[in-house]
């Protein structure tokens, strides 16, 4: 049944959006909750200030609904309040998968009216996806939507007020009701016709009911005619609706149908559209009519549409229902580009639809990578000399381009209110430190961070601090905007980047929102450029907070540590023991140790006693557990991945300072001989492999020296022990039994032999 | 007639041998000893049975999931056209639905985006149970009732040789999902294979799978969170999963390439885009199938 026109006019276009725009997520895990520092996907939350024109710096990695955006505030255009609020409402339904699929709610409303009529069964259970037959009997459709079932409860309550509801009649017509609602899952329930000489209305309904029931059974010809015969009964008070439907029937016909009739039947829906909008007397039904046209011409004319969409979406004033164009234009862009990455290297749409409305090809072209689309955008510009087309061209271009320059005054002329502002200066700095003009990019971004800090949101915040990173001219300097508060946290699972609520973050993560920590930028420089002498400096600045300060200084006295500078591990103990008071005794064994081996015995015994420790500086949330518990995810001593190379992209991994070459992007105050002692430090660090193989090893030449040191069981078990819960390597199970035979062939009978009673393979 | 107290001791056995001794009528006794003797020989009949049953189970159930192809193509919640694969070579497994958990409730929502192939491809249907954030599930025997019934459903569908259930379980929500699984494994045709999706970590160092009633559990090699850093460099250096269920198969995806494939019978991969022959041309020469 349905007569609810206004309120279905949404609910086919979702299903039909369903079609090419269900979210593609695998989520794996276990999942930590990550520190975000720039939103990449889409921008950070509250969505209402992106909406309200709070743009920030626009990654072309954003989904595309929010790059229309971006280039309507660019090209000076805004959004009024209920648009916003249309956009908002869009984004929540995707990235929240909200679904407005078998709504149980709509369900309900229907039995509950049903057990008005007296003398009724049981409600039968009603689902309402039908699994599709042969070829396609992997797939389902969502055949019966809350519409049919909101209008089936308002018109039997019309029908009790008319014939009460204990007439016999009236539970006939429920009867049949069931039977219609029964082919929203499988088979062919078709009520059978009344007599003639029934109650008109009673008859009418029951016309409507079977032709209801064959388009849900999927009898469309048949549901077809019996609209059509609906249509011109004058006496059916389903008359006015029926043309409608019979569109419907054939929509579903092309949904559903066999491939070679698609076309056709999706030219007949056009036209039986195009005759209800001509007709006045079908006027009620106009509005739901446009509706569903457009989704016949969005699959019967693509190109067509989108090229309306594209216009109407630019236009001044925006279309009247923006939420569902944008949907349909961004489904239909999806469609002709692909919907995710990979579309950057594969168009698929023909180049003019693509490139004729300038929404379209600023969007497609800020999205591509290659060469032929920074051209594009460049050659846009020059006949335009629009702003979307100078953020485009900036953000492609890389500091040898011959246009940089050029193009770097016309951002510099931006005023601040200009919702490009963030962009603009951010792309033109990328510029200036790939070109190597570091003094003159610490200069503007000083400038820029001082007088227009409170404009930026964090996530802006961030990418412009990184530059500022990458700048530094002095340690203190490097470490000022190396840290950062994060502009989100989320688990992340599925790449959506789901900002976690409050009451999503555990008790040990609470403290997180507002606390700042290092983004993977500063992590790569901290622990791969950095030489001992001066992460031992940062470990005595102030500038960092003590949280930063005590895993820097961890970190640093276990490389000094393993590198054999006693000197730079003994400068570093007065500091370790004040951020982490609870090493204190071991510090002190260090201290008091009379030879370097003795020495590095003792920081041996304290790492097994404290496996948080590692010569590694944390990014992000870092390691949530206690510094002196063992990590679940097997978290401790280091493992030796984080020291290698990285062999392996992680899916969502962006990368928004692109274009700067790496030499780049070590700060000017590292010297060149620092440079080199930092690269020769860590290749010594990386050669160590596993942390269980070398602790091991170390526990067994210091016990096979030293037997009769008390520590020796104890470190021996730990050594065991590491075999266990650290990273470990197909080596580890031989250091694994190494050490357990060297515990229980020495010890036998002691407390921590007795604590060993098994070695670890792997 | 003396009683007989079945003690520690003194086995049932020996008390019915007593009661029979101390029948008067010697018909009724041979009659008893007849129906003993029967119900002894039914009782060992049936255990041996049993056991036999249980051995050929898992002796056809390990030669049924042996005979699935060695690759496994998962196609997700997005139209797929892969008619053009060898069926011989490679198999489908396919979103067929998923079921989010959200209070009290069981909201299932089935696959709505076509999916092609040939008739004699091996199929996999698979089930993600998604738990609600806004209303975090219950986790009553209810749900698991219903979401096991709703899963079992997939095994009717054509050319379904195996279910497979792909979900994310605390250790606080384990007890859950085994009994989930068990009342799924009582609800499908016992021809039809089970298996779930794992965290590397279940396979490795944690024994929770050991005992599930499933035929695999695929370690998943991306995606992998917190555990990537450690579990890659294993996989690098030739380690295998420990825990049983994990041993011959394992989940990657194209866009998180390995150095190293890892050396498993049956290797589950994942595109984060549409499969296109070329696609999947390219993925079994980089992961040598």
């Amino acid at each position: 049944m349905n007569r609810n026109l206004r309120k279905s006019i949404f609910a086919i276009p979702l299903l039909f959006a369903f079609f090419f725009q269900a979210p593609v997520t695998f989520a794996c895990g276990p999942f930590s909750l990550d520190a975000i520092f720039s939103f990449s996907v889409h921008p950070e939350y509250p969505l209402e200030k992106y909406a309200a024109g709070d743009i920030g710096i626009v990654q072309p990695s954003y989904a595309r609904s929010y790059l229309f955006v971006a280039y309507r505030y660019f090209n000076g255009d805004s959004f009024s309040q209920t648009q916003q609020q249309a956009l908002v409402d869009l984004w929540h339904d995707r990235l929240d998968l909200r679904w407005d699929a078998g709504d149980e709610q709509a369900v309900k409303t229907w039995l509950t009216a049903r057990q008005k009529v007296a003398g009724i069964g049981e409600p039968p259970k009603i689902e309402v996806f039908r699994n599709r037959e042969k070829p396609n009997e992997y797939d389902s459709y969502l055949n019966c939507q809350n519409d049919a079932f909101e209008t089936a409860a308002t018109t039997l309550d019309a029908r009790i007020g008319k014939f009460g509801a204990d007439n016999a009649a009236l539970k006939q017509w429920v009867e049949a009701q069931d039977q219609v609602f029964a082919n929203c899952s499988e088979g062919q329930h078709i009520p059978s016709d009344m007599p003639a000489d029934t109650d008109t209305l009673l008859r009418t309904d029951r016309q409507y009911q079977i032709a209801a029931a064959n388009f849900y059974a999927g009898n469309f010809p048949v549901a077809q005619t019996l609209f059509e015969s609906i249509a011109s009964d004058a006496k059916s008070p389903w008359r006015a609706s029926a043309p409608y439907l019979v569109a419907r029937t054939l929509l579903r016909k092309a949904s559903l149908g066999p491939e070679e009739t698609k076309k056709e039947s999706l030219g007949e829906a056009e036209q039986q559209l195009n005759k209800i909008l001509t007709s006045l007397e079908l006027k009620p039904s106009h509005e739901a009519a446009k509706r569903l046209l457009s989704i016949v011409r969005l699959r019967l004319h693509p190109e067509e549409r989108l090229h309306e969409l594209a216009v109407s979406l630019a236009s001044k004033s925006g279309p009247a229902n923006l939420k569902q164009d944008l949907w349909d234009y961004t489904v239909l862009l999806d469609q002709f580009v692909g919907d995710n990455e990979a579309h950057h290297q594969k168009i698929t749409g023909p180049p003019t639809v693509l490139h004729d409305d300038d929404v379209t090809d600023w969007i497609v072209t800020l999205q591509a990578k290659d060469a032929e689309a920074r051209d594009h955008a460049l050659a846009r510009w020059e006949a335009t000399s629009s702003v979307p087309w100078l953020v485009a061209a900036l953000s492609k271009i890389d500091s040898q381009n011959a246009n940089a320059s050029r193009l770097q005054q016309a951002a510099a002329k931006l005023p601040p209110s200009s919702p490009a502002f963030a962009t603009a200066a951010f792309q033109s700095l990328r510029l200036d430190i790939a070109a190597g003009r570091a003094a003159d990019a610490r200069t503007e971004l000083d400038d820029l961070l001082q007088k227009h800090r409170a404009s930026f949101n964090l996530s802006s915040l961030n990418l412009l601090q990184g530059q500022r990173m990458l700048v530094s001219s002095s340690l203190d300097d490097f470490l000022t905007f190396a840290q950062r508060v994060p502009a989100g946290f989320s688990y992340n699972e599925d790449g959506r980047e789901l900002p976690a609520d409050a009451e999503e973050l555990g008790s040990e993560s609470k403290r997180l929102p507002g606390e700042t920590s290092f983004d993977s930028d500063a992590g790569e420089i901290l622990n791969r450029r950095l030489p001992l002498e001066l992460l031992s400096q940062a470990a005595g600045n102030k500038r960092l907070p003590d949280h930063l300060r005590r895993d820097v200084t961890q970190a640093t006295w276990l490389r000094a540590v393993l590198l054999g500078d006693q000197t730079t591990a003994s400068a570093l103990l007065p500091t370790l023991k004040a951020l982490v008071p609870e090493l204190t005794p071991f510090l002190n064994e260090y201290t008091t140790a009379r030879d370097p081996a003795a020495k590095k015995f003792a920081a041996i015994y304290a790492w097994l006693k404290f496996p948080g420790m590692e010569p590694i500086v944390d990014t992000g949330n870092g390691r949530g557990t206690a510094l002196n518990e063992q990590d679940s995810y097997r978290d401790n001593w280091w493992c030796s991945a984080s020291l290698a190379e990285p062999v392996t992209t992680q899916a969502g991994e962006k990368t928004p300072q692109t274009g700067i070459p790496a030499a780049k992007k070590i700060p000017i105050f590292v010297t060149a001989a620092q440079r080199a002692t930092a690269s020769r430090e860590y290749a010594v660090l990386a050669s160590f492999g596993a942390a269980p193989n070398y602790l091991s090893r170390q526990v067994i030449e210091w016990a096979t020296k030293h037997p009769t040191d008390p520590r020796v069981p104890e470190a021996l078990h730990l050594a065991v022990k590491t075999t266990r819960f650290g990273c470990t390597d197909k080596q580890t199970g031989r250091w694994s039994k190494a050490a357990y035979d060297f515990l229980h062939q020495r010890y036998p009978g002691n407390t921590w032999t007795k604590q060993t009673p098994y070695w670890f393979k792997d | 007639m003396r009683f007989c107290r079945t003690l520690s001791a003194q086995p049932a056995v020996h008390c019915l041998a007593l009661f029979i001794q101390n029948l008067s009528q010697h018909r009724l006794r041979l009659a008893l000893i007849a129906l003993l003797s029967a119900s002894l020989f039914f009782l060992a009949a049936f255990g041996y049975q049993r056991r036999e049953q249980a051995h050929v189970n898992k002796a056809s159930s390990s030669s049924r999931i042996s005979q699935l192809p060695t690759t496994i193509l998962w196609a997700w919640e997005r139209p797929e056209k892969l008619d053009f694969i060898d069926p011989k070579k490679l198999g489908v497994a396919f979103l067929a639905r998923t079921i989010y958990l959200r209070a009290d409730r069981v909201v299932s929502r089935p696959r709505l985006q076509p999916l092609d192939v040939s008739s004699d491809t091996a199929m996999i249907a698979v089930a993600r149970i998604e738990s609600d954030r806004p209303a975090p599930p219950t986790l009553s025997s209810e749900q698991s009732k219903v979401a096991a019934a709703e899963i079992a459903e997939l095994g009717k569908l054509p050319n379904v040789r195996m279910v497979q259930v792909d979900f994310d379980a605390t250790v606080s929500e384990r007890a859950f999902y085994r009994k989930l699984l068990t009342e799924l494994r009582g609800n499908l045709p016992p021809s039809t294979l089970l298996s779930i999706t794992a965290l590397a970590s279940w396979c490795k160092g944690d024994n929770w799978l050991e005992g599930l009633p499933i035929d695999e559990a695929v370690p998943m090699l991306f995606r992998m969170g917190v555990e990537r850093k450690q579990f890659l460099s294993q996989v690098a250096a030739g380690e295998g999963f420990t825990s049983t269920p994990c041993r011959a198969s394992a989940g990657v995806s194209t866009d998180e390439p390995l150095t190293e494939p890892p050396a498993v019978q049956r290797l589950y991969v994942f595109s984060p885009t549409v499969w296109s022959p070329e696609a999947v041309e390219q993925m079994m020469n980089s992961y040598k199938r």
